[in-house]
């Protein structure tokens, strides 16, 4: 195993400008996703973790450059992909995938199964007789669980597992190194879900493939991912083992976004204890001054609304962007 | 047992479609009593809304036809042998008041909130004056939990988010103090910090009015959390009923063991593999008198296939029903 990571995030930053009017006169800026660092090695899983509005799409998007970054790199195998040039991006953009989140959208209506996963294999401009395209389809339509014969299909003859299946195809059509999976399993019903989340660790497995997985349910993101990071507004705000998610989390967005969820072990979820946020999440076009989560953070005091706090490295595999992290957590443990 | 307050037997749904009947409903039997969180949990297009939609009488006709049912609420007739006997409207969004997933598509987009509640209240309080009903809409937004309820009054759905929409069906039905509500995926377009928010605020207002709450949904956490009864249903039916610790604890239908067994839980050892449901759930258009079940049950008996779809029937003696003929011999002692 190599300690090298495959992607290494650095200070990635988007901002979106907001302008009115005809004369498209600059009146703010959005920051989606303002200063994410993070990286993977090959082979494992990192989960990025939020609620809706706090980049963490967007990061997955800037990585393939699907939206424009405004700073930061982006290095896969130590290259910057962000400084690539367009012919250079070109060779390497095969090597990391996206499946998406609503698999009826990311389907083309017109096209069957076998050749909407056609047309991404032939993309690579290799030569190739129309009998070997035959084999590496079914071969593909195989690996993701589906039958020969579903390669016939058109999306809307597809149940919402199958659709996923054949976006899973279509990634893996493209031999890539690295998938991003965009709330793969949130559209789907919990049995389906399940059925998904094992194809991904089987694919895992078998091909070494390297998942940026980003989801809003933390049950999921702990089950499949081995390191998580926990955004809020565009930042992160803690990055921990996937293990210590529920059992060491440190920082109070991190803890509430915990309790809020309800767990379905009847008798955990009568006794655990619960802490309520109040508001809901800030747009990021007004962000707050200092800590963004000051105004929703039951523990906010008066440094919180002036400075921005920094991330907190003193355990390297832990780090937490929080003040007061250590004092909050002597006051539970006691 | 608290006082019955809705109660439903016999209900069966269908869709009429070019070439194909959608057995929706299939005989669907259920009570809420007074004061209680009762959940409907199941997978898409299993027949949890369409169930509720028919107790509202908001199922279009055609394609969808109610074929047979008694529904009898707070002592009114709603629905006797499929035909309704009340007047809806004396009922629907007065005494009984349902939540939808998307509330963006529950209000209408070119009203201001305040006119929309005018024409609700004034629909169900004959000679309430359009200021009366203006002060009482502010009211209950702020009940409801809604900063500036006066400001907000004067807002259009689209300048507000997502929970705080829904906050505003909830106004409504506290508006009429509705004796039940009824929640169809309330809170799955929500975040979770603000379901939690929205979820508590339900709860608040069930203790305060006295009212019922029916939840549908296809969130366990969330029944885990919240709801007293459980009713689980597959393929138009209800297949397994009882409290909520004896559905999560104790559960007896193979499908109900899988679908507990499908969802990652935050506490199990992270290594063990997730056991998903093989297959998907049939089409409501190509059922016969099997179980519904049956292609996709890891508990199946040899002699399964052989029999006609099981009944729902207790188990024990405690109110744990179960529609499954591994408990045939059971129940028969």
């Amino acid at each position: 195993m190599k300690n090298d990571p495959i992607i290494k995030v650095e200070n990635l930053k988007v901002h979106f400008g907001l302008t009115k009017g005809i004369a498209k006169k600059r009146i703010g800026t959005v920051k989606a996703v303002d200063g994410v660092s993070f990286s993977v090695e090959r082979g494992k899983t990192i989960g990025i973790v939020g609620e809706s509005g706090c980049g963490k799409t967007t990061t997955g998007k800037a990585i393939l450059r699907m939206v424009s970054s405004s700073g930061g790199k982006v290095y896969f195998h130590n290259q910057d992909v962000l400084a690539m040039k367009r012919k250079e991006h070109d060779k390497i953009k095969r090597k990391i995938q996206m499946i998406f989140q609503d698999p009826y959208g990311s389907l083309d209506p017109r096209q069957s199964a076998f050749s909407i996963i056609k047309e991404v294999l032939v993309a690579d401009g290799k030569k190739r007789t129309s009998e070997e395209i035959t084999k590496e389809v079914n071969e593909l339509l195989v690996m993701v669980g589906l039958s020969e014969e579903m390669g016939e299909r058109f999306p809307h003859e597809l149940s919402g597992g199958q659709r996923q299946r054949i976006g899973i195809a279509r990634a893996l059509a493209c031999h890539p190194e690295v998938i991003i999976c965009d709330e793969p399993v949130s559209a789907l019903d919990v049995s389906i879900q399940a059925q998904i989340i094992n194809l991904l660790e089987k694919l895992q497995r078998e091909l070494g493939l390297t998942y940026i997985f980003v989801a809003h349910d933390l049950a999921v993101v702990r089950h499949i991912a081995d390191y998580v990071c926990i955004m809020y507004l565009g930042n992160i705000v803690e990055m921990m083992d996937s293990d210590e998610m529920f059992t060491k989390p440190l920082h109070p967005y991190t803890k509430a976004l915990i309790s809020a969820i309800p767990v379905v072990d009847y008798h955990l979820e009568k006794t655990r204890k619960r802490i309520e946020l109040e508001g809901e999440i800030p747009s990021p076009i007004n962000r707050p001054t200092g800590c963004p989560f000051h105004p929703r953070c039951p523990y906010a005091k008066d440094k919180c609304a002036k400075e921005a706090p920094v991330m907190d490295t003193t355990d390297p595999n832990h780090p937490v962007c929080c003040f007061y992290y250590k004092d909050l957590n002597k006051e539970t443990s006691n | 047992m608290g006082e019955r307050l809705l109660d439903c037997k016999n209900l069966k749904v269908s869709f009429f479609m070019t070439g194909s009947t959608v057995q929706a409903v299939r005989d669907v039997s259920f009570h809420v009593d007074r004061n209680e969180v009762v959940a409907v949990v199941g997978e898409s297009g299993c027949g949890k809304s369409v169930t509720q939609m028919s107790i509202m009488q908001l199922i279009q006709t055609p394609p969808g036809k109610i074929l047979s049912g008694d529904v009898t609420f707070d002592g009114i007739e709603l629905l006797r042998g499929g035909k309704p006997i009340a007047d809806m409207n004396q009922v629907r969004g007065n005494r009984i008041a349902m939540i939808f997933q998307e509330p963006m598509t529950s209000l209408n987009p070119v009203f201001k909130i305040g006119n929309q509640f005018v024409d609700v209240l004034r629909a169900h309080n004959k000679g309430m004056s359009k200021k009366e009903a203006w002060a009482l809409g502010a009211k209950a937004l702020d009940e409801v939990g809604i900063p500036d309820a006066e400001l907000r009054m004067r807002n259009y759905p689209f300048e507000l988010s997502g929970g705080m929409r829904q906050r505003v069906l909830i106004a409504f039905a506290v508006a009429c103090q509705a004796d039940l509500i009824i929640a169809d995926e309330p809170t799955t377009a929500l975040d979770v910090t603000v379901q939690a928010q929205v979820m508590e605020l339900l709860m608040d207002i069930k203790k305060k009015n006295n009212s019922s709450i029916v939840i549908v949904t296809h969130n366990l956490g969330l029944v885990s959390r919240y709801a007293d009864r459980i009713y689980v249903m597959y393929a138009g039916q209800i297949v397994e009923s009882g409290t909520s610790e004896q559905i999560l604890t104790d559960p007896k239908h193979p499908y109900t063991k899988g679908l507990l067994n499908a969802v990652p839980q935050i506490q199990a050892d992270k290594k063990s593999d997730l056991v998903p449901i093989e297959g998907a759930p049939p089409s409501l258009a190509k059922l016969d008198d099997r179980c519904a079940f049956l292609p996709r049950c890891a508990m199946k008996c040899d002699s399964c296939p052989s029999k006609a779809s099981p009944v729902l029937r207790e188990y024990g003696t405690d109110g744990h029903m179960v529609a499954c003929h591994l408990f045939d011999e059971e129940v028969a002692k």
